[in-house]
């Protein structure tokens, strides 16, 4: 008997008893809806998140900084109190230098920054709004702008306290109202706490708006008015604030070069600040927080989350196979007379076995069919919401959200094999009973 | 056909058997011991090839019995039943259902179609479970149900058909495998006189015109009085013929 003939018969007895088949898929298609689901939202969460990383600085992207060692128990936390940053605690520009050094091999970029506030620049032609920033070098990679012209901040201008500033085109444009080249040009920007500001320009990089926070306000500022950033070598700006070595840098992000491992790099880097400066410190201890494991943190949520709700799917798929034993118990006993002219006209037991569990099987699948397709709809609607809302609720953040929406595609191999698994296996003891009925016990049954 | 079928014809031819040779046969059903049921009382049975025979006993009699045990539906407890020279009590389940489905062809009184099957794939479906292609199951059962006069309506359901077209539809399924007995219990029991009369035609023809061996089971012996010979039972055992 050929198989495709018993997928015949499948699909006629289900097509006969269309709501009974239906009701009877349910178990499955709500477990097989939620899996799909959630392995559809979970699974998009985690393309966009990684995306979106990449779109930053990708997985290579740490922070370093300094943490006081926390006490373990809380009577200990009740006397506690946050020691002091001494001089020999504080990370220092020169520290960095050092690792950076140390570290040429493996790390694309060390990169700190101080924020200096705004000013508001003004010529004949224009006047803007910027926000001063002692950067050092590695603002580019940070920032992922792009120069269009001149340089970035190097090492060099740094280790000279060099006053050398620079601007966005935006700024150029609008506020020094120049279509040539601005590089040389003096500007300055008069700071109301740290006086008047003096930098010559190196460089013009492109503005954009998603990497500086602007989305929101993008699109109803003009362009002209927009506020951009004029980045400064990091140690001229910590001068004109007035700090000094005691000062510590609070953190800085390490970008590690894209052919080194960034677990390696990060476990080494920690390595490298405590042997060099707290080896014997009782206070303070170096820390290094990578993005590639706070993305694992939030994959083991995810995944926490699937495994949750498929042991729910898992149950509701046992309640629904046995739904299907049920149905089929009962479909080989209205067709028992069937089974007995079949038998008499030859079908073997095998034969018979065959055909229920075929349908068995047909019957789960078309519920895991119909499961998957509503799942995938389900995902794909909630995932868009989800992001709508992300870029609704916080705008500032969403110029960095790169939405992906793709359902895990093992996750629906996983659900069909699991549709035929459960047809076998609440479909084998009917079809079986099925099979061993005596020819003149079916051909008489009433 | 197998090995042993062919090894059965052979034996047949050497031994000179009859197509049908049963001896002593009994049948005693278990209903929890001790009380046990005999339903055969050694019955002996001899149905040549080409034969025309009926069976003909009350209802209790016990032809039904004998009608299972001939059509390898059920096994006797004890005696001996060669069907072409095979010896059918010894075989397995799966040998009876290949018996039934290339040497037998049943004719049920209550026709037996499958529901919402059409009359040609219920005649195909013995051809199907025989392992034979789409192709020639088609060109076979649109021969046959052309020869009982039903090729116009080979694509209905049986419930488009009345008992007398089911009948013929049956008797199209029971040749399909070119069997070497047609069974039929009680063929005319479901239907009016006109199309009683019509299927039995068939029977004389399958019989006058390609030699069918074929044996009728039914209480009526004015039905039997037309087959070539009658064997009457009563009470488990052959009284006549």
């Amino acid at each position: 008997m050929p198989f495709i003939e018993n997928i015949r018969l499948a699909f006629r007895a289900i097509r006969v008893n269309k709501l009974r088949s239906f009701l009877t898929m349910l178990g499955i298609i709500i477990g097989i809806s939620s899996v799909i689901t959630i392995t559809t939202i979970g699974n998009s969460l985690q393309k966009t998140i990684a995306s979106t990383m990449n779109e930053l600085a990708g997985n290579n992207l740490m922070y370093g900084m300094v943490q006081p060692y926390y006490p373990e128990t809380d009577e200990e936390w009740d006397a506690w109190e946050m020691p002091e940053l001494t001089e020999n605690d504080a990370l220092t520009y020169d520290k960095l230098i050092a690792y950076k050094k140390a570290f040429a091999d493996r790390v694309k970029a060390v990169f700190v920054e101080r924020d200096m506030g705004t000013a508001v620049y003004e010529t004949k032609a224009g006047k803007s709004n910027v926000s001063l920033k002692g950067a050092s070098a590695g603002f580019t990679d940070i920032y992922k702008v792009k120069m269009i012209a001149g340089r970035s901040i190097s090492d060099e201008d740094n280790e000279k306290k060099a006053p050398v500033c620079v601007v966005s085109d935006l700024f150029v444009k609008y506020a020094m109202g120049l279509e040539e080249n601005p590089i040389g040009k003096k500007v300055v920007f008069p700071t109301g706490e740290y006086g008047s500001v003096t930098a010559y320009i190196v460089g013009v990089y492109h503005y954009e708006a998603k990497v500086f926070n602007d989305v929101s306000s993008n699109k109803s500022i003009p362009e002209k008015n927009i506020q951009t950033v004029v980045a400064l070598p990091f140690t001229y700006v910590w001068d004109l604030m007035g700090f000094d070595e005691t000062d510590g840098i609070d953190f800085f992000n390490i970008v590690a070069g894209e052919q080194a491992d960034a677990v390696a790099v990060k476990n080494e880097t920690v390595a490298y600040f405590d042997k060099m400066y707290y080896a014997d410190n009782e206070n303070f201890h170096f820390e290094c927080q990578d993005m590639a494991s706070q993305m694992g943190i939030i994959n083991n949520v995810l995944l926490v989350l699937t495994l949750a709700v498929s042991v729910i799917a898992g149950i509701s798929l046992i309640v629904g196979g046995v739904g299907v034993m049920n149905i089929m118990l009962i479909s080989v006993m209205e067709r028992t007379r069937e089974i007995g002219v079949r038998k008499a006209l030859g079908a073997k037991n095998s034969h018979i076995r065959a055909q229920f569990l075929v349908e068995s099987i047909i019957l789960c699948l078309l519920g895991g069919v119909i499961g998957i397709a509503i799942g995938l709809f389900n995902g794909v609607i909630l995932s868009n919401v989800a992001s709508s809302l992300v870029s609704m609720y916080a705008a500032d953040v969403a110029g960095y959200l790169v939405v992906t929406v793709r359902p895990s595609i093992p996750a629906i191999l996983i659900s069909v094999g699991f549709s035929v698994a459960t047809g076998i296996a609440f479909g084998y003891y009917p079809a079986n009973r099925a099979a061993k009925l005596e020819p003149i016990d079916a051909l008489r049954y009433e | 056909m197998d090995g042993s079928t062919t090894e059965g014809k052979i034996e047949n031819k050497i031994n000179n058997c009859s197509l049908i040779r049963m001896r002593h046969i009994v049948k005693r059903y278990y209903i929890g011991q001790p009380n046990e049921l005999e339903i055969l009382h050694g019955i002996d049975l001899d149905v040549e090839d080409g034969e025309f025979v009926s069976i003909v006993g009350e209802s209790g009699s016990g032809k039904s019995t004998l009608m299972n045990m001939i059509g390898a539906l059920d096994r006797p407890t004890e005696g001996e039943y060669f069907l072409e020279g095979e010896d059918v009590g010894s075989l397995s389940d799966e040998e009876l259902s290949e018996i039934r489905n290339r040497k037998i062809g049943f004719v049920f009184q209550n026709f037996c179609l499958i529901s919402r099957t059409s009359a040609i794939e219920n005649v195909e479906l013995p051809m199907l479970y025989a392992g034979i292609g789409k192709r020639e199951r088609r060109r076979r059962a649109t021969e046959l149900l052309e020869m009982v006069g039903m090729g116009e309506r080979a694509d209905h359901n049986p419930n488009e058909l009345s008992g007398g077209q089911k009948q013929r539809v049956a008797i199209a399924r029971a040749m399909i495998n070119d069997p070497a007995i047609i069974l039929a219990d009680e063929p005319t029991g479901a239907l009016d006189s006109k199309t009683g009369r019509m299927v039995m035609d068939i029977f004389h023809e399958l019989h006058d015109k390609q030699k069918k061996t074929i044996v009728l089971i039914t209480h009526s012996r004015e039905l039997a009085r037309e087959t070539e010979r009658m064997i009457t039972i009563a009470d488990g055992e052959i009284v006549d013929g």
